[in-house]
């Protein structure tokens, strides 16, 4: 299991010049007392390929598809059509962007998005 | 009954339920299709190439290793089954948990592949790397190019 550094940017990416069509991966999506959890499919994609990132309050996640297939090869029936998986979300403000983790299993992202403190659930004790 | 409805008389809406009919025919047709072609969103998807030697199946099952999943071949039917959870299955932990997005499939799968007629099963191999298995089958020999050398007189 590699540890990704997640980078966070004001500036948008640049745009690639050659354009290659995207995939967009299926996520789980899920939400608990202490965070925020997104797990997705991204089979083909290695730690070199991936790129997680949070620019102004959304959090894009990017990798690209690196087989080993010999150069001679012609398709005879292919579901998955493409080279790159892409896939961002709108940050909302009880996330905090500082301490998000990105984990790549067996072409499995997981990210970790923690709360702010403030945000999370505190009992209230009833006197 | 509800057909009547189908028209609820919004002028400015009429031509984009057209447009989404057509867009359905053209983009997602269901008729006519072969008995094993999955329908949208099968699990996992299986890519097939072809070379002058061998036939390369890739089976794109992100979260699984090769242990995780049994791979048959019968004739030209190349079989792939497994299981794969998913952390909805936790029960206790998922007490705790509001779902936004459960997408990815979950359970046990077994897609079946029709491969060329060329092959010989007896020569297979499988690799596993960042969930995607590549399964590659030799073609028979005297069905792989074969360079024939023309001797000078």
């Amino acid at each position: 299991m590699a540890e990704m550094d997640v980078r966070q940017r004001g500036e948008p990416a640049e745009r690639q010049q050659g354009r290659v069509p995207t995939l967009t991966p299926a996520v789980d999506l899920y939400e608990d007392r202490e965070g925020i959890t997104l797990s997705a499919d991204m089979p083909g994609v290695s730690p070199d390929g991936l790129d997680v990132e949070v620019r102004n309050n959304e959090l894009v996640i990017e990798g690209a598809v690196g087989v080993d297939m010999p150069e001679q090869m012609t398709a005879r029936y292919a579901e998955l059509r493409g080279g790159r998986y892409r896939r961002s979300f709108a940050l909302s403000q009880d996330v905090d962007p500082d301490n998000i983790e990105a984990s790549l299993k067996l072409g499995v992202l997981t990210v970790k998005l923690p709360k702010k403190a403030a945000f999370k659930p505190r009992r209230i004790a009833v006197n | 009954m509800f057909e009547e409805l189908w028209d609820l008389g919004w002028p400015t809406l009429a031509g984009f339920d057209r447009l989404r009919e057509d867009l359905n025919s053209l983009l997602g047709a269901t008729d006519g299709q072969g008995l094993r072609v999955p329908s949208l969103g099968a699990f996992p998807l299986v890519n097939v190439g072809e070379t002058a030697n061998d036939v390369r199946v890739y089976v794109l099952a992100p979260g699984l290793e090769a242990k995780d999943l049994e791979i048959d071949l019968q004739g030209n039917l190349l079989s792939v089954h497994g299981r794969r959870g998913s952390d909805v299955e936790d029960e206790e932990a998922n007490r705790e948990r509001s779902w936004y997005r459960h997408e990815r499939f979950h359970g046990e799968f077994r897609r079946t592949v029709s491969l060329p007629d060329t092959i010989d099963p007896e020569q297979v191999e499988a690799t596993a790397k960042d969930g995607v298995v590549s399964i590659v089958i030799a073609k028979q020999a005297h069905t792989q190019p074969r360079r024939i050398e023309v001797k000078p007189s």
